[in-house]
């Protein structure tokens, strides 16, 4: 088993809500069909969507008829994507080489790098010796504004 | 949510106006809704967990909905009144191991919905508070 039995995903009783909730599956289903979208012409969105598989396209969160099949397919699918439009922003800095001096820009790589990592960890058989952390540049993720 | 990262997946302007339509079009905050505020006796810890961790991934600054974030913050307040509701409820007998594993899971339950209440601004506790411990591998398996 890849997570504790104790993570908040993996309770059958309570992922029974997301296997048969309409709400759900339907936007399942429309962050898949934004990945079979043009990643030239949608690189945000087709990142965003791939940034919601990287979260939720696992088990107990992501119903799929033909489980863990289905599941990699999918991640599979948003690492071709991404890869698509890493390598867009890779052309676009070759044509304009001042942007590797943004610093933003090339967090921004980076990024997508730690982004195609996961994904790839996500396919991989075996435990892949990586941080159990989200990428950097998706900022604190679990942070806390009360203080 | 104040300290987004501006080169963040949901930090683009576009992006912001494709998480508005697929949560509009799909329907599922309603959906979502209608479940956290259904009646406490039809909910149970490991739902309210369930809920609290949707929350805590999609309930961020560019992917729920601007217009929409009181309703993000009345659903955690509700999560953590079920929660206190359920801590309250008398515990039927129990064996040693299942009293220890319930121990653990109102443990994680009562750390996930913290974290969320403090995501979304309603919490004034200031201990350092980090990922909960069961989502080990969250991010690497």
């Amino acid at each position: 088993m890849r997570y504790s039995p104790l993570a908040p995903w993996m309770n059958d009783r309570a992922t029974n809500w997301l296997a048969t909730s309409d709400g759900w599956l339907r936007l399942l289903s429309m962050i898949k069909r934004t990945l079979e979208n043009d990643a030239r012409r949608f690189p945000h969105q087709v990142r965003a969507a791939t940034a919601m598989v990287i979260m939720l396209c696992r088990e107990g969160y992501w119903p799929a008829k033909m489980g863990q099949r289905e599941r990699d397919e999918i991640v599979a699918l948003a690492k071709r994507q991404l890869t698509v439009v890493r390598q867009a922003y890779a052309f676009e800095a070759r044509s304009k080489p001042e942007l590797l001096a943004n610093a933003d820009y090339k967090a921004l790589l980076g990024g997508l790098d730690e982004e195609l990592r996961m994904l790839d960890a996500r396919m991989a058989d075996a435990p892949v010796n990586m941080p159990d952390a989200p990428p950097a540049c998706w900022g604190k993720f679990f942070q806390d504004n009360s203080r | 949510m104040s300290e987004e990262s501006t080169i963040a997946p949901w930090a683009h302007p576009k992006t912001h106006e494709w998480f508005e339509t697929i949560f509009d079009r799909s329907g599922v905050l309603l959906r979502l809704s209608e479940e956290v505020y259904r009646d406490s006796s039809q909910i149970e810890l490991p739902q309210i967990r369930l809920f609290a961790s949707l929350l805590m991934l999609l309930g961020r600054d560019g992917i729920w909905p601007a217009s929409q974030k009181n309703e993000l913050v009345k659903m955690a307040e509700r999560l953590s009144e079920l929660l206190k509701e359920k801590l309250k409820e008398p515990r039927t007998a129990m064996t040693i191991e299942e009293h220890k594993l319930q121990g653990q899971l109102v443990a994680e339950a009562e750390h996930e919905v913290e974290l969320l209440r403090r995501m979304v601004g309603i919490s004034r506790r200031l201990n350092k508070l980090g990922q909960p411990t069961s989502w080990k591998g969250f991010w690497n398996a």
